[in-house]
């Protein structure tokens, strides 16, 4: 009878020694390099770090934006972006405005086939648009299609969509995210969101979906030969988990990985000769503190909620959590980085004093508040929320916290259930509608990005109003008074910007850029489908 | 007070009468034991000691994000310009408390279940020992994982778990011990001359046992501290106990740490003070088998 001690404990540490001296050794495989066929070689394969699982990229499955840009491979929308910014044809070649401002015409591309060879016809894009609008909450909160009043087909080749008001940013965010899907496979379907079938990945897209997994966090798409503009540049994209992106640039496992803060130049250093190059952007992605004003806490003072704006270091989070690489969110909620962002708020620079007399005026009594936040992802929220709640107890706000994974967490967001939250997005460059759509007490959105329980008269005024302005100047006047009437209310308070980088070898492919404004309505991430199709920054002729 | 918990235990065994020789018990404790209660003890003394050793506090932002080794800051700072030493420091209580937490936990449940399994014998002992059997064959992370996510993943729940399902392999061995001991002649007289059971127990039978229950006591804590170093690194331990675990998480967060230096001063010291904490717990268990055993065989 010996208890068997010697043979699991020997072993034990035995492991624990090995894993530490592995762990630098697990970088070094180096089998997957012929994955990356050189880009001379006609055969050009992108692999790419795909940072979780993002849904099913069917028009109705997918989860954020890294979801999106997968659906966007093999959905197509009315029009599309480059590098340039600007709006670009994709299954309209033109399209026009009608005086009253309320009616789009849009023309439709002719010579395109769904990847099942069924012919793409203005009745599809009537179906997607009517599915939408008969099934509220099915397409992507972006997109704006509560906008839309009606859509109907003109002639052979048009579709006349007709507003309920004139909305200045339609095209930019509605037609350039709008996910256009079949109605032969579409019609039949009851439940979208959860439809998975083989069909359910057919679109006009570039590329073709030919698997993912949701245990192993992959995705691959095989370039579609019968696209509209001809067969795509990149021949093949996988989106593959990695554990360090750095090691796996260097190892040629990936081509290039993306980061929203959070890097040093020391960092970089590996990266800074050939064959590497690195770009990088202004800040379009942000870190926020949502207070949720439909339930019943301090929080609906909002003497209490600048207290808090007071209270955090955000300074601190700025240089703790980004490295310095990225800056401090704007009362306003609209980054440097966005054309329409105001300059002249208040700034909120950490005063703890100015916080306890908020505090005191408002007669908080100490009742703590829940803080929902997630360890996932990009998120980095443990480090956040460390020093947010450093700053809450430094003024006298004890913290109960609540810890979720990211779906959870965006769950819960769109249902109300939460007090504060701390919850990251991009988007924040795309046109400044998203005023409106957060914070406007009519806007339908249920968003995650959605404040709750916030209601201001005066900004519903506004917000109303610079929807129909298409004269830039007045819509920035009011676009700025209305930041100013967030700053003052808080309904949100911007915590950071991240600035952001892509690191890539430019072997293997050298055309990447950062769409101006984010793409498919404002998406941030320097994955935009454009350059992987085309192989250049603008137009529309694929690269030899 | 493992060290006099070693020499009670060898005591016992040597002069199950309680005739002690000091001095031989003394010498009696050997080399890889000692050496094993070095490390063990040093341990302990840091974990004490660690508001005086640590030279700040380790939530405390003493310095800039990622900074060198420097006088001011032994082993650099990390992401959040922490101080990588004063974490170490005081990450020693948090893996003291779950290893000697747990241990004690699993070899209380141990003698109690394995005990009345053993003496009591019958249907009692059946289903007590099928319960361990299940546990045994249930894996133990994946176990955690759900255990945590169920309820939640502070320091004593972790300690709470873990206990609850280490306690079988030392119950096993602590039942037929106990059987083999109830069987004793000298056992059958003391019950018909009237000597109560929990009489009988702790004079007789305890002694029997405590050697094992001091193996169960090593075996488990080194393997909680493996266990929890383990949730830690897999981001399922107390966020807010910063152990070695966490520590070498952090530390693998940072993208590209292996691709500088910082590897050396961030991840290897906790994972070198993983290794031997494991492996002083093991040296004590490898001593003492060697000490103790072949005294139960020659009985």
């Amino acid at each position: 009878m010996r208890p068997r001690f010697r043979s699991s404990l020997i072993p034990l540490s035995i492991a624990v020694l090995m894993l530490l001296f592995m762990i630098p050794a697990c970088g070094n495989n180096d089998d997957s390099g012929e994955a990356q066929e050189s880009q001379a070689q006609g055969n050009l394969t992108l692999r790419l770090p795909g940072g979780g699982y993002w849904g099913h990229p069917s028009p109705f499955g997918f989860n954020r934006g890294p979801g999106y840009l997968r659906a966007s491979l093999v959905f197509d929308t009315l029009v599309w972006r480059d590098a340039s910014g600007e709006t670009i044809p994709w299954l309209a070649t033109d399209w026009e405005l009608s005086d009253d401002n309320l009616t789009w015409t849009f023309t439709l591309r002719d010579d395109v086939h769904w990847q099942d060879g069924q012919p793409f016809t203005p009745a599809d894009v009537v179906f997607s648009i009517t599915y939408y609008l008969g099934n509220p909450g099915t397409a992507w909160f972006m997109a704006q299609v509560d906008q839309i009043d009606s859509v109907a087909q003109v002639g052979d080749h048009q579709v006349a969509i007709t507003l309920k008001q004139p909305y200045a940013p339609f095209l930019a965010t509605t037609a350039e995210s709008m996910l256009i899907f079949p109605e032969h496979i579409w019609a039949e379907v009851d439940d979208p969101k959860t439809y998975t079938e083989p069909d359910a990945f057919i679109g006009t897209g570039a590329y073709r979906m030919v698997e993912y997994s949701v245990a192993e966090e992959t995705y691959l798409f095989e370039a579609n030969p019968d696209f509209f503009l001809g067969e795509p540049y990149v021949k093949r994209i996988e989106f593959v988990p990695t554990s360090d992106e750095f090691l796996a640039l260097i190892n040629r496992d990936v081509a290039a990985f993306d980061r929203f803060g959070g890097v040093t130049d020391e960092m970089l250093v590996p990266f800074a000769d050939d064959p590497y190059e690195i770009e990088t952007a202004p800040g379009e992605w942000g870190m926020f503190l949502y207070f949720n004003l439909e339930q019943d806490t301090p929080l609906q003072d909002k003497r209490v909620r600048q207290a808090i704006a007071y209270a955090i270091d955000r300074e601190s989070l700025v240089e703790r959590v980004l490295f310095d690489f990225g800056s401090v969110g704007s009362a306003g909620f609209l980054p440097p980085a966005n054309p329409y962002y105001s300059p002249d708020l208040p700034g909120y620079d950490l005063d703890r004093d100015q916080a306890r007399m908020l505090l005191d005026d408002a007669g908080y009594d100490g009742t703590p508040i829940r803080l929902a936040y997630s360890t996932d992802w990009i998120m980095a929220s443990p480090r956040v929320v460390e020093i947010i709640e450093a700053g809450l107890l430094e003024v006298g706000i004890p913290v109960e916290h609540v810890v979720m994974d990211q779906a959870s967490l965006d769950a819960a967001a769109r249902e109300g259930n939460y007090e504060m939250m701390v919850v990251g997005f991009g988007g924040l460059g795309g046109d400044p509608d998203q005023l409106r759509r957060n914070f406007a007490t009519s806007s339908p959105s249920r968003g995650f990005s959605r404040a709750l329980g916030y209601s201001n008269p005066e900004f519903d005024t506004m917000a109303q109003a610079q929807v129909a302005l298409t004269d830039r100047p007045a819509r920035e006047d009011r676009i700025a008074a209305m930041q100013a009437i967030l700053a003052e209310d808080l309904p949100v308070l911007p915590l950071y910007y991240t600035d952001r980088v892509i690191v890539y070898n430019a072997e293997v492919f050298d055309n990447w850029y950062f769409t101006p404004g984010g793409w498919g309505g404002g998406i941030p991430m320097p994955y935009n489908k454009h350059q992987f199709i085309v192989g250049v920054p603008t137009g529309l002729d694929i690269r030899e | 007070m493992l060290v006099v918990a070693t020499r009670y235990v060898e005591r016992v065994l040597r002069y199950p009468f309680g005739r002690a020789d000091v001095r031989h018990v003394f010498s009696s404790i050997g080399g890889t034991t000692a050496v094993g209660l070095v490390l063990f003890l040093g341990f302990v003394f840091v974990a004490i000691f660690a508001p005086v050793l640590a030279p700040y506090n380790p939530d405390a932002f003493s310095g800039k994000p990622l900074e060198h080794p420097s006088n001011a800051h032994l082993l650099g700072t990390n992401d959040v310009g922490q101080d990588i030493f004063s974490e170490l420091v005081f990450g020693t209580q948090i893996s003291l408390i779950i290893g000697v937490g747990a241990g004690l936990g699993a070899v209380f449940l141990a003698v109690v279940i394995g005990g009345a399994a053993g003496y009591i014998g019958g249907w009692l002992d059946f289903v007590l020992m099928r319960l361990g059997d299940m546990l045994l064959a249930l894996p133990r992370l994946p176990m955690l994982i759900l255990v945590n996510a169920l309820i939640g993943a502070g320091v004593w729940q972790m300690v709470i778990t873990i206990a609850l399902l280490f306690w079988p392999t030392t119950a096993r061995i602590i039942r037929s011990e106990v059987q083999r001991v109830r069987q004793r002649t000298y056992l059958q007289l003391a019950h018909h001359f009237g000597s109560n059971r929990l009489y009988v127990l702790r004079r007789h039978v305890l002694p029997h046992i405590t050697p094992l229950i001091v193996f169960g006591l090593v075996t488990s804590a080194g393997r909680a501290v493996a266990l929890e170093a383990g949730l830690a690194f897999l981001g399922l331990g107390d966020p807010a106990a910063k152990s070695w675990g966490l520590m070498m998480r952090y530390a693998l967060n940072l993208p590209g740490l292996l691709l500088t230096d910082r590897w050396l001063w961030w991840l290897l010291p906790p994972g070198v003070c993983i290794t031997l904490l494991i492996l002083s717990l093991t040296l004590v268990g490898i001593g003492l088998e060697s000490r103790l055993m072949p005294g139960l065989r020659r009985q």
